[in-house]
Parts: C-alpha cells; sequence; structure tokens
C-alpha cells in the first residue's frame, strides 16, 4: 500500500552552490534507485533556528512531499543520517494533498 | 480560568508542524503548552495539538 510522505530538513546554511547542486542530485538519485518520483519540493529559505544544532545558529530548510510504500521512508531516514550536510530532517505521513502548499513559503525570515 | 483563544473551526482542522502561527496560541510566553483545562478543547484535539508542537520543537520552528 501507499502513502503520501513529507519530510522536512535542515541543511547547513554556509554550504557553495556547487554543494548544493551535488546534495539535491544525490537526493533524486537515491529516490530514482527506487522508481520513486518526488510530488512536490519547496524552498523555506535560510531561517534563524531557535536553538543551536551543531554550533549552527542558522538553517536552509527544504521541503519534500512523495507518494512510496511503507517501507521506503526507513531507507531515506538512513540515506539522511549519514549525509554530513543535513543537520535535521523529519519524516511524517502527511495528512494533506500531494501539490498542497504549505503555511511556511510566503512567510520572511 | 478558562481562555478564549479566537479560533475558527477551519483553523482547528489545519494543525500542523508546520503551521507556528496557530500552535503559538497554545504556548504560554515561556514557550511550554498551554493545559487542555485551560484551552477546552477535547481529547483528541489537544494530542494532535501537543503532538505537532514537538514536532516543531525539534525541527527548531518553535
Amino acid at each position: 500500500m501507499s502513502n503520501i510522505y513529507e519530510t522536512t530538513m535542515i541543511v547547513k546554511p554556509d554550504l557553495s552552490n556547487d554543494q548544493v547542486k551535488n546534495l539535491t542530485n544525490s537526493l533524486e538519485g537515491f529516490f530514482n534507485e527506487s522508481s520513486i518520483v518526488i510530488g512536490y519540493k519547496e524552498d523555506w529559505g535560510i531561517k534563524n533556528l531557535k536553538f543551536s544544532i551543531n554550533k549552527y545558529s542558522k538553517g536552509s530548510f527544504k521541503f519534500i512531499r512523495f507518494k512510496a510504500d511503507s517501507y521506503f521512508p526507513k531507507k531515506l531516514d538512513n540515506f539522511l543520517k549519514f549525509n554530513s550536510d543535513c543537520l535535521r530532517f523529519l519524516t511524517i505521513k502527511s495528512n494533506n494533498e500531494l501539490e498542497e502548499a504549505t503555511p511556511q513559503i510566503n512567510k520572511d525570515n | 480560568m478558562k481562555k478564549n483563544l479566537n479560533l475558527s473551526n477551519d483553523d482547528l482542522l489545519k494543525i500542523d508542524y508546520k503551521n507556528t502561527q496557530i500552535l503559538k496560541k497554545f504556548t504560554n510566553e515561556n514557550g511550554k503548552i498551554i493545559p487542555q483545562r485551560v484551552t477546552n478543547m477535547s481529547r483528541s484535539l489537544h494530542t494532535k495539538i501537543t503532538k505537532s508542537i514537538k514536532q516543531a520543537r525539534f525541527l527548531s520552528l518553535l
């Protein structure tokens, strides 16, 4: 059975353009391996964190939503866990539709 | 004392860790979760609220 899942990642804010491209490419490659399409992508920009994570006071937030079988989120968590550019991530089952905008997108800071 | 939060039914359906504007109403100035007996929410809604507040804290949005 397939469900809709969503992942929010906090990426290091001081990455260069090439490193960000590298990260997105490797993530897309990982999704392609299991033949899963990323349904919806959002970039919330660089935000001030409410507390420091690994001595970083700012973080760049990325959000994706996808449709997958229940085995996949565990695999994705394992992939992100060993990625040194990703500070923190959260994967949960989504209550929203696949291409619904989040309230964070039109927020500044 | 009961608290009036001025929330519509539509807002309560949208409770989520991404929707920090609504979740802020359920915390006091120290960032603690306000008890159910004060906000006057149902049990099922209150569990939803606490869960999403804790998810937002994990991502340091709240």
